[in-house]
């Protein structure tokens, strides 16, 4: 673990040439940041609160081609499924937020355990570096640490930046974190007061996203209640009402994992493809026999808040499916807030 | 703008689309049973292939044809800032440039594509 110091355009020059990469940064693009991969064209900006879509896509994207097949009964391999060939090459995500690479190792659980290894997922997270960028200002919707993480958290992250103005102290916690930032020139030894100012920022920032009255989730009662007696309770009427069943919070959220698969064929090629899905869809549920075990939105409402608060943390054992980034009380069109659907269900 | 420019502009609008759905949950005029993207007979695929989301939104524009008020749901909800009413504005001027029909300001009138009159527009037969 150690320190180095760089100028903002030092080191957003150097993120522009440093080889070996392709980086992603975030982008201002209409009203709002995304991450894209850098580019002559391309400028970074970290003055920015979070990125509008979480950088999962980078990892988990959103259509993946997994198989393809020829329908073409003349052909000796009609039929069979071929792994499409793909290169996971080496990777840098630059200017993720604590709760974005805390998320990472939430949905880790799921593609990368010893019964299954999902084969994309767990390249693609290993050829990527993660440096991330911690939060000065946290807003009215972050909660972070409160669900296990904080605005200079380090979990999931190889190097992290403390944004000082006119200059970037990076952190940098692992091997992969070091090779990254070896690349990137102009780097200098930091001095005692850099240091000693990127712990009052993080002590501020702390203070702050603490000092939010809306982050009050009770996660520890919630936790010691059983299971079927919050799945049971008579809340989701109402707490389910203003839900327009849309994927913004499935879309947007950081741990959400869920996916449909589908064969797309055209004349006689075929590909198998997935797609992220998201439970609160209408047909998410729909069996082929017709019977769809979620279909009153009460159901699918429901089944959101219990995976993300209950189920997950039962069967894992490591605390909620959330890292409280925030953005599905942000955009959620009709203004649910889990923080506050936790309480309702805790109670 | 020239036709061949318009489809590039287009798919350049929809870039960021993301299949949320939102728009079309929103819409008080979506209210199909069985809305078209999830009927089984495949109209378009459920991948983000930007041919299918311009299918998407081309659809749902013309099936909202004759009834959109522009409340501006759709566009408002949008995460990703998409200028949804663009292509909803644009079935309401046709139906009004070719019918003068302004959907939603008399509750007697009949839909404008449910009802046929003797001297509407026909050139295209």
């Amino acid at each position: 673990m150690y320190y180095k110091i760089f100028d903002k355009e030092d080191w957003i020059n150097g993120l522009h040439k440093i080889e070996g990469y392709k980086v992603f940064v975030p982008v201002k693009e209409n009203y709002y940041h995304i991450f894209l991969p850098i580019d002559k064209d391309i400028t970074p900006d970290f003055s920015f609160h979070n990125t509008k879509l979480s950088p999962k896509s980078i990892i988990y994207p959103q259509s993946e081609r997994m198989f393809e097949f020829v329908v073409d009964p003349e052909q000796p391999d009609a039929y069979v499924l071929k792994e499409v060939p793909k290169e996971f090459p080496s990777q840098a995500v630059v200017g993720i937020r604590p709760c974005d690479a805390h998320a990472f190792q939430i949905v880790k659980v799921n593609f990368d355990n010893p019964e299954y290894k999902d084969p994309w997922w767990t390249k693609r997270y290993e050829a990527t570096t993660f440096i991330g960028l911690g939060c000065n200002r946290p807003r009215s919707t972050c909660f972070c640490s409160k669900v296990g993480g904080g605005p200079f958290n380090e979990k999931g992250l190889d190097a992290i930046m403390y944004d000082l103005g006119d200059r970037f102290l990076i952190k940098v916690i692992t091997d992969k974190g070091g090779d990254f930032i070896g690349g990137i020139k102009g780097g200098k030894d930091p001095q005692d007061r850099d240091i000693k100012e990127a712990e009052s920022i993080k002590e501020e920032a702390e203070k702050e996203i603490n000092s939010n009255i809306n982050i009050n989730m009770n996660l520890q009662e919630l936790a010691e209640k059983p299971i079927l007696a919050v799945f049971d309770a008579p809340i989701w009427d109402k707490v389910s009402f203003p839900c327009i069943n849309c994927g913004i919070c499935t879309y947007l959220c950081p741990t959400c994992w869920c996916f449909d698969i589908q064969d797309e064929v055209y004349k006689k090629n075929g590909d198998r493809i997935r797609n992220w899905d998201s439970c609160m869809f209408p047909i998410f549920t729909l069996h082929g026999s017709g019977h769809n075990p979620r279909a009153e939105k009460f159901r699918r409402v429901r089944q959101r808040f219990m995976h993300k608060l209950k189920y997950y943390v039962e069967k894992y054992g490591d605390g909620v499916q959330c890292s409280g980034c925030g953005r599905c009380v942000r955009y959620c069109p009709t203004n649910m807030d889990i923080r506050e659907i936790c309480n309702i269900m805790a109670k | 703008m020239p036709i061949e420019k318009r489809r590039l502009h287009i798919q350049e609008l929809i870039q960021r689309c993301i299949r949320c759905y939102a728009c079309r949950n929103v819409c008080p005029l979506c209210y199909c049973p069985t809305c078209f993207v999830d009927e089984r007979i495949p109209w378009l695929g459920k991948s983000i292939d930007p041919t299918d989301t311009l299918t998407f939104h081309i659809l749902r524009a013309f099936h909202c044809a004759g009834r959109c008020t522009d409340c501006g749901a759709c566009e408002r909800v949008c995460p990703m800032a998409i200028p949804v009413r663009i292509f909803t504005k644009k079935l309401n001027k046709e139906a009004f440039d070719i019918f003068s029909w302004e959907a939603g300001l008399s509750l007697d009138q009949k839909p404008l594509l449910t009802a046929y009159k003797k001297d509407d527009y026909d050139d295209f037969l």
